[in-house]
């Protein structure tokens, strides 16, 4: 067959912009995936002279301007929030959080963490106003540091965000929002066996939908040659401990802090990843990444600890997906700051 | 034919441009914890852990079945929807009580006490806490944490909060290398600070984690005096 010249530079022209086309494809096969809108999370740190009202307040600006966030955004958002209210704490037969420092914080009871989480929930949803379809989910915060972070708390907790869940259940905020527990599940805080059993604790009460979310660290966990056996991590935890506690559990999902720039902390939890895989024959579904650049900037910043929401997003994304074992796509980016 | 080429390389760049891109939001859809236990639920072989695990689908899909109901209305519907927001929102606003501090504050931590009776606002990463001293210095409120940075245990801190708007306190070395800062007394005005022996693990952010954790010795030989006044050692 003899093909004119006008046509063999037609088939070469379609045949180069095929070409073109297909490595543009392969390319974005492997690109990094789009990072969503990153949420703002809060330390909820409330003073030893703030009435509940206050807060309450706060709660519901803090809120309306997420709602107002997701309207002047394109497309519909679905999105997470943590709002971390501080350390366990007790007083008398009443259970809650101590609001951080000792000397200028205070007791906050799950009565008002409770009402504070459904002022922000109400915030949100006027907030958002004729985007109609725009969801958020918000993870109602603790620790494991301190003598009140034991099963009982854990079970408090539990029935602290059902009763949330419940009231978004029957009442309009509840079209967008969905209510979640979370804990800042550190190594430094608590031993394994202590941070077990508040989880434990919040498994024996927690009922589907409201998960666990588990946005702590993995000090000292390895970052490479993680095999079947749990290898160490400080503080006398393994990395078992930190998969149970952050995804065996029954109600727990991973969102972990990926704050050092020098990536060692996405390195960890994809070794974490690793090790559940090899060890149970799957890898953690972890959520996305926590950052801090907010909150460290409130503080005057953070040595070597102050990864942005797309620093953060990239190293976690690009450790998982470099292994086919732990490979995942992610749809949380939070980033955190204070409220003062 | 220079043109030509121009032209074709200049119309793959589009194409690749347009396709590299990140697309427009997508709908909100499922929960990602619904993603994650449909595709768990698939896997033939679950251990017990894991099969618990995917039991919490149901619970999930009736939330997200609740969600997703709420937001497929009428034009006529969503209408009303955004003016019961409004209306809402103008309630709320004109709710707002005037706030009043508390009465009463929380009684605050006074005198000294030991790592697990206070809480401490700090990361692990940041600081650990050995113990607290909390009272007041010429009518302010001060607590002060003693403790060391988890990089470096050898080296005493002290953290002073004397302000409700500081979230982060300001640290204080002890001028000697002898381990983490304790408060040992209390009094006028100063506090008798020493240092603690023992063995401590080091955190180190940029190791690679594969090496056990380095321990450092501390003697716990140093003591002095923080005036709280100065905020000096002597």
């Amino acid at each position: 067959m003899h093909l004119s010249r006008g046509m063999t530079r037609s088939f070469l022209r379609a045949g180069f912009v095929c070409g073109m086309l297909l490595a543009a494809l392969a390319t974005r096969a492997m690109a990094a995936q789009a990072r969503p809108p990153t949420s703002t999370s809060w330390y909820v740190y409330v003073t030893s002279n703030e009435a509940n009202a206050t807060l309450y307040d706060w709660a519901y600006d803090a809120g309306y301007r997420a709602g107002r966030r997701h309207l002047s955004l394109a497309g519909t958002q679905n999105d997470t929030v943590v709002l971390d209210f501080g350390q366990p704490w007790a007083s008398g037969t009443s259970r809650g959080t101590w609001s951080f420092n000792a000397t200028y914080g205070r007791f906050v009871t799950t009565g008002a963490i409770a009402e504070a989480v459904k002022q922000f929930a109400s915030g949100y949803y006027r907030g958002v106003g004729g985007d109609v379809q725009s969801r958020l989910r918000i993870a109602v915060g603790t620790n494991n540091y301190g003598r009140y972070a034991d099963s009982a708390h854990g079970r408090a907790w539990a029935e602290l965000v059902a009763t949330i869940g419940s009231w978004l259940s029957a009442n309009p905020p509840g079209k967008q929002v969905a209510v979640r527990g979370a804990s800042d599940i550190e190594i430094g805080y608590s031993t394994a066996e202590r941070a077990s059993a508040w989880v434990n604790g919040y498994a024996s009460a927690w009922q589907s939908p409201y998960l666990l979310y588990h946005y702590g660290d993995a000090a000292g966990c390895p970052q490479r040659g993680t095999t079947r056996t749990p290898a160490a991590c400080n503080g006398g935890w393994h990395q078992d401990d930190v998969v149970y506690v952050s995804w065996r559990a029954s109600p727990c999902y991973p969102l972990p802090e990926i704050y050092s720039n020098a990536g060692g902390n996405a390195r960890q939890w994809q070794q974490l990843s690793l090790h559940s895989y090899l060890a149970y024959g799957r890898p953690m579904s972890i959520l996305g990444p926590l950052s801090q650049s907010r909150a460290c900037a409130q503080r005057g910043g953070c040595a070597g600890t102050s990864n942005t929401p797309a620093e953060a997003w990239s190293q976690l994304w690009s450790e998982l997906n470099a292994d086919g074992r732990t490979a995942r796509n992610l749809s949380v980016s939070t980033d955190i700051e204070w409220r003062k | 034919m220079l043109a030509y080429t121009r032209r074709v390389i200049l119309l793959a760049a589009v194409l690749v441009a347009a396709i590299a891109a990140p697309g427009p939001a997508d709908d909100a859809g499922p929960s990602p914890e619904i993603e994650a236990l449909r595709e768990l639920g698939t896997s033939a072989s679950l251990d017990p852990a894991m099969r618990e695990k995917v039991r919490a689908l149901r619970g999930l899909e009736e939330e997200d079945e609740r969600m997703t109901a709420a937001g497929e209305m009428s034009d006529e519907e969503r209408r009303q929807i955004v003016r019961e927001k409004r209306r809402g929102h103008r309630a709320r606003l004109r709710a707002t009580p005037s706030h009043r501090p508390r009465r009463r504050a929380t009684p605050s931590f006074e005198g000294i006490f030991a790592r697990d009776e206070v809480p401490a606002p700090f990361r692990s990463s940041e600081f650990r806490v050995t113990n607290f001293w909390g009272g007041t210095v010429d009518r302010t409120r001060v607590g002060v944490y003693a403790g060391y940075r988890p990089e470096d245990p050898s080296r005493g801190v002290l953290v002073v909060f004397d302000d409700p708007s500081d979230v982060e306190g300001r640290s204080y070395e002890m001028p000697s290398g002898a381990g983490p800062a304790v408060i040992l007394s209390e009094g006028d005005g100063e506090l008798g600070v020493g240092s603690v022996a023992g063995e401590f693990e080091v955190l180190e952010q940029r190791s690679d984690g594969t090496s056990p954790p380095r321990i450092v010795r501390t003697s716990g030989l140093a003591r002095y005096r923080f005036d709280l006044r100065e905020r000096v050692y002597r």
